[in-house]
């Protein structure tokens, strides 16, 4: 009680250099709430745009991948077939931290003709659960998406222009009409001579099984988020996927062949050289024929060692509020104890540099807030120390009449705390209250795809929680008591003698 | 009993290149009771002196004794303990807290005395007391800047007295008072003294105080002479 009418006397007393620190105070901690807000929107940002919307919390690939970054790479290496997934799925669906999941394909696939230098990035899904998964964050800018097991793909409009500037056609979807209000101001230069095509010959680029097929455009398209940064990203059904790929097995091909074939491979050796009538007219096929076709594919897909669906990793999104670091922990457990040859990655692993970017913007920006708080720290231990020094004969004074050095301290810090909790306190809560203000408004990324990445989304809302203000609350403490302990040292140096000899 | 004890005490300062010797072994012993003035020329080592048996400076060298308790070893806390309940001490023109009011700065020593256990009123009401004692009735809510040296000196004296030291040590405690004043100190600290057997030691150069004190040390270049 003493110690703070003391102290709150001497803030009253030493206006100007209370209202320097104080001033500092509230500066450093209202930029703190801001910058707190800001990392806390892009972590929300990135959380619902990126994982909500695209990767999932969790990436489960197969063991037998060595690298982590296994979604964004330029160049797509292709992915190891995920092996055993029925089991993998069943595993995953009785997980209550598990929301929902979706095996996806993912592989680089070249554009044939033309130059012969243009690649897609392309993910293969089943189009309906992908949507449904997460929550629709494709749109159609033209044409009609992939539904009920539709082939062809999905390219989108970003990656459309650029293909332009590649390649010099203009893609529009199968069966629609050029729209001229989409048209870059390239293509439209070039109108009415504008190539124009619907379909694009691709091939699965790094497997040696791979083949070309020539697929319809379905749709030009655009992620509701992160458009910029995901337009070289295309979406192609799965079936689709996996003929380019080759991803199928003998079983597979043995599906696939018509019935004559399949009754010749049903048949007995009796029948086969009996008197039943196995061959349909008008086959051409022969055994012979038939055996070489399905050795020569066996052969070809045997090094893909999978079970049953041909899938190169299953993303995983968990209920709200359920810990990354906690589910992957789990999730491998799990993977171990079902025998099951999977490689969980958190979702910043399998981004890669997508995620890592997100993260030095973040870092920079806390590094930004570091240095300012140092820069506030020397300047108000300078001031305190001064102040101090400057009170050598009050200091010494009270030491004389019996004060202990904890008093002094105690009295030194309840001056410095009262300054950090009424100036950094209104610091916090203009800060709170710019944040809160801006939050619904939105700040948009415009066409900068390093704001957009920043941002996690096209929109940037600041965000602060409970969370973020217990982190600024936090962080004023610390550097209060930072810049408050050589001060501090220098009071409680102070003897009464000091303050005789003062005198 | 001797409450202070002196026992060959030197005290060195440095001043640049040399050094000054501010008291060259000093013996000295007082009773408890005592009411001792101190005197001698400016430079002599008077102040020096009760600074070291106030536990405000270190002896170079030399025995310092409390109630016969050595003090030159204690530890800064014991030190300070030893201040706040055993010395009471009156500076020549050392400033009060500038952000108390009188009555406050006096009760602030008994404040920090948590030990005693004395309630709020109590404290108040002994402070109260001495500034009634000390003619500043009127002046009791009144901040040190708004007093006189004079005025500011007597609740410095005030202040010395409100915990009932057993030993007060004074430095010119009247040289900022007016004569009438000065005597309506004296008279209080001569009360005390004869009543509470609180042991007084005081350095002045009024030869008009000297009568109240039943002894008297002459020091002199950093030596007692008498």
């Amino acid at each position: 009680m003493l110690v703070f009418k003391i102290a709150w006397r001497n803030i009253l007393r030493h206006k100007g250099k209370s209202i320097i620190i104080g001033s500092i105070l509230f500066l450093g901690a209202l930029i703190m709430t801001l910058g707190n807000a800001t990392a806390i929107g892009m972590q929300k940002g990135v959380e619902e745009n990126i994982v909500r919307g695209f990767t999932g919390h969790l990436v489960l690939v197969s063991d037998q991948e060595t690298k982590d970054n296994v979604l964004f790479t330029p160049m797509a290496k292709p992915l190891k077939i995920l092996r055993d997934y029925e089991k993998l799925s069943a595993v995953l669906q009785q997980q209550d931290y598990v929301k929902d999941f979706i095996p996806m394909t993912r592989g680089g696939v070249a554009i044939l003709g033309g130059s012969g230098m243009n690649f897609l990035l392309t993910f293969g899904c089943n189009f309906d659960d992908f949507q449904r998964v997460f929550g629709s964050p494709i749109v159609a800018v033209e044409g009609e998406l992939l539904r009920n097991g539709d082939r062809g793909l999905l390219i989108n409009d970003k990656g459309r222009k650029n293909l332009h500037k590649m390649e010099g056609y203009w893609l529009i979807p199968a069966g629609q009409e050029l729209v001229r209000d989409n048209l870059s101001q390239e293509a439209k230069s070039e109108l009415p001579g504008l190539p124009v095509k619907s379909s694009l010959a691709v091939e699965g680029f790094g497997e040696p099984n791979s083949t070309n097929m020539t697929l319809p455009v379905k749709a030009i398209m655009r992620f509701k988020s992160l458009n910029n940064l995901m337009q070289q990203l295309a979406i192609m059904d799965i079936e689709s996927f996996r003929q380019v790929f080759g991803y199928y097995t003998a079983a597979d091909v043995v599906e696939e062949l018509p019935p004559e074939q399949e009754r010749l491979l049903a048949a007995g050796e009796e029948d086969l050289f009996g008197s039943a009538d196995i061959f349909a007219s008008g086959s051409s096929s022969t055994v012979a024929e038939l055996e070489k076709t399905i050795r020569r594919k066996a052969q070809a897909v045997g090094k893909i060692n999978y079970d049953n669906a041909a899938y190169n990793y299953v993303s995983v999104l968990l209920h709200p509020g359920e810990d990354l670091a906690g589910a992957v922990e789990r999730t491998r457990k799990l993977m171990k104890d079902n025998g099951l040859p999977v490689k969980v990655l958190s979702w910043k692993q399998a981004s890669g540099q997508v995620a890592q970017i997100s993260d030095i913007l973040r870092i920079i920006i806390n590094v930004f807030v570091i240095l300012l708080f140092f820069v506030a720290i020397i300047i108000i231990m300078n001031t305190l120390s001064m102040t101090a020094l400057e009170r050598t004969e009050e200091f010494g004074m009270m030491r004389a009449v019996g004060a202990r050095k904890g008093f002094i301290t105690r009295m030194f810090l309840a001056e410095t705390l009262s300054l950090s909790a009424l100036f950094g306190g209104a610091g916090l809560l203009v800060g709170a209250l710019v944040a809160w203000i801006i939050q619904p408004l939105g700040i948009t990324a415009g066409e900068s795809e390093i704001l957009e990445l920043l941002f996690g989304g096209e929109v940037f809302r600041p965000t602060l929680g409970f969370g973020g203000v217990a982190l600024g609350v936090v962080s004023l403490g610390v550097v209060t008591v930072l810049a408050v302990l050589y001060p501090l040292v220098v009071a409680r140096r102070i003897t009464p003698l000091d303050a005789i000899n003062r005198h | 009993m001797n409450v202070i004890e002196l026992e060959n005490v030197k005290k060195d300062y440095p001043l640049g290149a040399t050094t000054v010797h501010a008291l060259r072994g000093v013996d000295l012993a007082i009773r408890e009771g005592d009411f001792i003035s101190i005197v001698g020329p400016s430079g002599s080592g008077k102040t020096t002196l009760l600074n070291i048996i106030g536990c405000i400076d270190e002896a170079t060298e030399g025995s310092v004794k409390i109630h016969g308790n050595e003090v030159t070893t204690h530890s800064d806390r014991r030190l300070t303990d030893l201040r706040l309940h055993t010395i009471g001490f009156i500076f020549q023109t050392f400033n009060l807290i500038p952000v108390l009011n009188a009555r406050e700065n006096v009760e602030f020593p008994l404040l920090l005395m948590k030990k005693e256990n004395l309630s709020n009123k109590e404290i108040r009401r002994r402070a109260e007391k001495l500034l009634e004692e000390v003619g500043l009735k009127e002046q009791m809510r009144q901040k040190p800047f708004e007093l006189s040296g004079g005025q500011r000196q007597r609740v410095a004296i005030a202040r010395a007295l409100v915990t009932k030291p057993a030993i007060v040590l004074a430095d010119e405690p009247t040289a900022n008072l007016d004569s009438e004043t000065g005597e309506m100190i004296l008279t209080i600290m001569k009360e005390l003294n004869v009543i509470e057997k609180t042991t007084f030691v005081f350095s002045t150069h009024d030869p008009d105080i000297l009568k109240y004190a039943n002894g008297v040390l002459k020091i002199k270049d950093g030596l007692m002479v008498s």
